[in-house]
């Protein structure tokens, strides 16, 4: 019975619950962590805060709507408030920008090179390349790319998460999309695996 | 139903390749996909970048012992 139980007896339902819902999602979280902060030591740090934060917000969030979601946003809020004070990283701001629509495409698509060129050119950067191209691009941008593309976030979903219009949400994945093909160009150049 | 021409196709690809576009415009798309190899060559690389991207940044293990670190946190945590 709910409503006769003691604050005491359901503590433990709570830290249960969290601990089945909330676990199984850190794997996806230390990830998105580690793009965010680029590193490992911060990486953990922020994890710690972010779960005792959802922990201590968890009896006033309701079961059954998007807990994956209502994580990430305190994911994103403690970056914000803690890691990116520190790290004084210069904030980008959404005007205008000069890389075409299609940077990779006009120079590994179909027209200019064989079929499977294109994905074996990109199959041939490490992991951890592909993984500091992505973590170079500016933090707006970088956030909504990992959000859609690594997390498999909607637009509705990252305009909750990151606290901002959905047009801002496309304007900074179309954008973030655009450095990170400029980015990943440059390290398959770096790495010979393209001519010029 | 009007027929889509490949600049708007191309411009909304993006859209259209993240599941965001409304079903009328999608199959818009759609039909103007199966028709134009050019744009239908253009969605084939936006998917497939955004396949790559999803499997070679979304994959970091956890470090040795952080979920019992936190778990630990947590149970001595008044909620």
């Amino acid at each position: 019975m709910a409503s006769t139980r003691s604050a005491a007896a359901s503590a433990p339902d709570l830290l249960e619950r969290f601990e089945r819902d909330v676990l199984p999602l850190l794997p996806g979280l230390y990830g998105a962590a580690l793009r965010m902060t680029r590193n490992p030591t911060d990486a953990e740090d922020l994890l710690q805060e972010t779960t005792l934060r959802a922990y201590r917000g968890f009896a006033s969030f309701q079961e059954g709507t998007n807990l994956k979601a209502w994580l990430y946003r305190i994911l994103t809020n403690s970056f914000i408030n803690t890691y990116r004070k520190r790290q004084r990283e210069p904030q980008t701001v959404d005007g205008p920008d000069d890389i075409e629509d299609w940077f990779l495409f006009d120079r590994l698509g179909s027209r200019n090179v064989e079929r499977s060129a294109e994905e074996d050119v990109l199959a041939s950067i490490p992991d951890s390349e592909v993984a500091a191209a992505l973590e170079s691009i500016p933090e707006n941008f970088r956030m909504a790319v990992l959000l859609a593309d690594v997390e498999g976030f909607s637009y509705k979903e990252i305009a909750e998460i990151m606290d901002v219009p959905i047009g801002t949400v496309m304007s900074r994945l179309h954008r973030g999309r655009k450095a990170l093909e400029k980015a990943l160009y440059a390290v398959a150049k770096e790495r010979g695996l393209v001519d010029g | 139903m009007d027929e889509l021409g490949c600049r708007e196709t191309l411009r909304e690809l993006e859209r259209y390749v993240d599941g965001e576009c409304l079903k009328e415009l999608r199959v818009q798309i759609d039909v103007h996909l199966s028709g134009c190899e050019d744009c239908s060559d253009h969605a084939e690389f936006r998917r497939h970048l955004k396949e790559f991207v999803a499997s070679t940044c979304g994959c970091d293990q956890l470090p040795a012992g952080l979920v019992d670190r936190i778990r630990e946190r947590i149970r001595s945590t008044p909620p």
